[in-house]
């Protein structure tokens, strides 16, 4: 019997050719797009790379300085002295790193330029990430304190400034500065803002210490703990300082600091929903949204499909009849039904996955987000094909309830 | 084998009761071939629904062989719909996205048959209606009268006590009519089938054993 229904919903598949395409065109693209969106967010939130203890670190990198009438306020990346005046104080943390943004570099190399990403950091930078070195070393606190003009550079560096050739012992020079490479990673995904870059020097280099005495700038702090609860911790030890004795040194006499120690959700959606004087982020409120717009997508090709599905049946109502007046039971006909919408939305799922595959595929291709890698992940792979086969049954399994329940001579008129 | 007890059977609509059938008494014998006459809306066709199962009496029971129907619920119709009654419908009623075959073996997927056994039996009653060449066609590439003969091979592939056939030739011309009647009662003779007709055609009325009339939902003598 079982086997029945699939040949008999596999004949009506191949009948009605536009029903069939209408309904796994829907299925697989909704699916293509959720798939697609999770995949990225999931790479995003659970990084692979050097970002991949995630958990053991929180990332400051947004400061808001206002006076108390908030008549002159500031915004932006942190400033050294702020971190080293502040933030440096923080009990909590087993380490802090603190690391310029990326800048953009000119680089020349035998009469070719390249523009390359140039972060500066402390050397405790590679201790509270997690890079893969495919060769030599990161720089030791010695060479950072000492103000060695050593670099660690990415595969693509090495590539486009040596070729094939080892990048150890070379020099890589710019802004003037000529550094010795004396490590070689693997390139980061874009995905991975606080360690991506594609050479890292020591800030101890810096031509000159001006950087010293700012207050608003562009650094970053991170800190670390092995313990992800503790984090949590040094983010209310960080909000108790900056609301009880935030160290400022400004012209402007600025007096209130709001900032935060927060993970990538965290600051995703403070980002969001931004309210300047403030240390909430919201994080609630983002996910009930991101939720509620997800369910939203998923809804409007629901009903779509209800109406279709719905119409398609009612065409349908005086084969019910028919089978009814030959002996089939509502169960039969609502488990034919049910087997007929299963059916359909697996294959739409399997043409939604192939298509994920294939986008994903290509967004790492395309460099659109440099150095992405997302891996495909089993658990959105279930997740996704539970989502689509609610979404069948929604859709297809009701009016088919309705419909295998009439009585045979209604449905041989049509249901009506 | 078919008999109609004290059978009423109004209908509720809005607030308009119809009565469409009001105290049948009925006796179908076995090999018999009956005809049901009557004026448009005098009831012929729940009077055939009500025979083949298909719907309830508000009074009244329906016995096949003998044994009443004791309840309309799936568990205990569903058999007997499918074991005892064969029913050939005015405007055919062939599922269209089904070939012709799987039309045929449609009431035995309710047995528990096997796919091979299924087909056989079909291809044996689509030669006896005479398609056998059509067997992998769809419906809509067949005319009337072939579409009703696959409907009547539909009918009589699971071998059931009694056909019932309401208005078989009234979407067909007179020819066509012609053969469908024919294929009845060659069914009739060498097959010993019990039938029940719906027909608005005195000429063929006449060709079967008996002649039903029904007037305003009341059998007439
Ligand atoms: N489902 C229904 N709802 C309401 N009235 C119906 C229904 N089916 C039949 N009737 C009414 O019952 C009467 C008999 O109908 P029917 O048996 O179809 O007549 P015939 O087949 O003799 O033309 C008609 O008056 C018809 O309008
Ligand atoms: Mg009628």
């Amino acid at each position: 019997m079982f086997s029945n229904y699939i040949i008999t919903a596999w004949n009506v598949f191949l009948r009605r050719k536009f029903f069939t395409f209408i309904n796994l065109f829907g299925i697989s693209i909704t699916l293509t797009v959720l798939m697609v969106v999770s995949t990225i967010a999931d790479g995003y939130f659970y990084p692979t790379g050097p970002e991949k203890n995630i958990d053991n670190i929180r990332v400051i990198n947004r400061l808001v300085l206002t006076n108390d009438e908030h008549s002159h306020t500031n915004s932006s990346r942190l400033g050294y002295k702020f971190i080293k005046d502040n933030i440096s104080r923080l009990q909590a943390p087993e380490l802090i790193s603190i690391n310029s943004g990326t800048q953009m570099t000119a680089i020349f190399n035998q009469g070719r330029k390249s523009k390359l990403l140039v972060k500066k950091t402390d050397n405790v930078f590679w201790q509270v990430l997690d890079f893969s070195f495919v060769d030599g070393r990161p720089f030791t606190q010695n060479e950072f304190e000492s103000g060695q003009f050593v670099a660690v550079i990415n595969q693509r560096t090495q590539k486009e400034l040596f070729g094939e050739e080892s990048a150890i012992g070379k020099n890589v020079s710019f802004d003037n500065q000529n550094f010795n490479i004396i490590g070689v990673v693997d390139n980061v995904s874009a995905v991975e803002e606080t360690a991506l870059s594609d050479i890292w020097v020591p800030y101890t280099t810096n031509a000159t210490s001006g950087y010293q005495q700012e207050t608003m700038g562009r650094w970053d702090a991170i800190l670390y703990h092995s313990d992800p609860e503790i984090l949590e911790q040094a983010n209310q030890e960080y909000i108790h300082m900056l609301k009880n004795d935030v160290i400022l040194e400004t012209p402007e006499k600025l007096t209130e600091a709001y900032s935060g120690a927060y993970t990538k959700l965290e600051s995703l959606s403070r980002e969001m929903f931004y309210e300047e004087y403030s240390y909430d982020t919201h994080e609630q409120m983002f996910i009930s949204v991101m939720i509620g717009l997800v369910l939203l997508f998923m809804l409007l090709p629901s009903i779509n499909m209800i109406n279709l599905n719905v119409s398609r049946i009612m065409e349908r109502a005086s084969e019910i009849g028919v089978r009814k007046s030959f002996g089939a039971s509502t169960k039969q006909l609502l488990m034919q039904f049910i087997v007929e919408s299963i059916l359909l939305t697996l294959i739409g799922g399997v043409i939604g996955i192939l298509l994920s595959i294939f986008i994903i595929n290509s967004i790492e291709a395309s460099g659109i987000i440099p150095y992405a890698m997302f891996s495909f992940n089993f658990r959105i792979f279930v997740v996704g094909l539970f989502l689509v086969l609610i979404f069948g049954l929604v859709s297809g399994v009701y009016p088919a309830y309705k419909m295998s329940r009439l009585n045979p001579v209604t449905a041989l008129k049509g249901g009506f | 084998m078919l008999k109609l007890n004290n059978i009423s059977k109004s209908f509720q609509t809005d607030r308009i009761e119809t009565i469409a059938l009001s105290n049948i008494n009925l006796h179908i014998e076995k090999g018999e071939f009956v005809s049901v006459m009557g004026p448009s809306g005098c009831g012929k066709s729940t009077l055939l629904n009500i025979m083949g199962l298909l719907d309830q009496p508000s009074e009244g029971n329906v016995a096949v062989d003998d044994k009443a129907i004791e309840s309309y619920q799936d568990k205990h119709i569903t058999g007997l719909r499918n074991e005892k009654i064969g029913f050939i419908f005015q405007s055919f009623h062939l599922i269209h996205d089904l070939r012709v075959i799987d039309n045929v073996e449609l009431p035995l997927l309710y047995r528990n048959i096997s796919a091979k056994e299924r087909k056989a039996l079909a291809a044996a009653a689509l030669e006896k209606v005479g398609l056998k060449a059509r067997t992998h066609h769809y419906p809509t590439q067949l005319s009337g009268g072939q579409q009703q003969r696959v409907a009547i091979a539909r009918a009589i592939v699971g071998k059931p006590e009694i056909l019932l056939a309401d208005e078989p030739t009234g979407n067909l011309d007179s020819h066509m009519g012609d053969e469908i009647m024919k294929l009845l009662e060659s069914l009739h003779q060498e097959e010993q089938a019990t039938i029940v007709m719906v027909t608005h055609d005195e000429e063929m009325a006449k060709r079967t054993g008996r002649t039903i009339r029904v007037f305003d939902g009341q059998l007439v003598h």
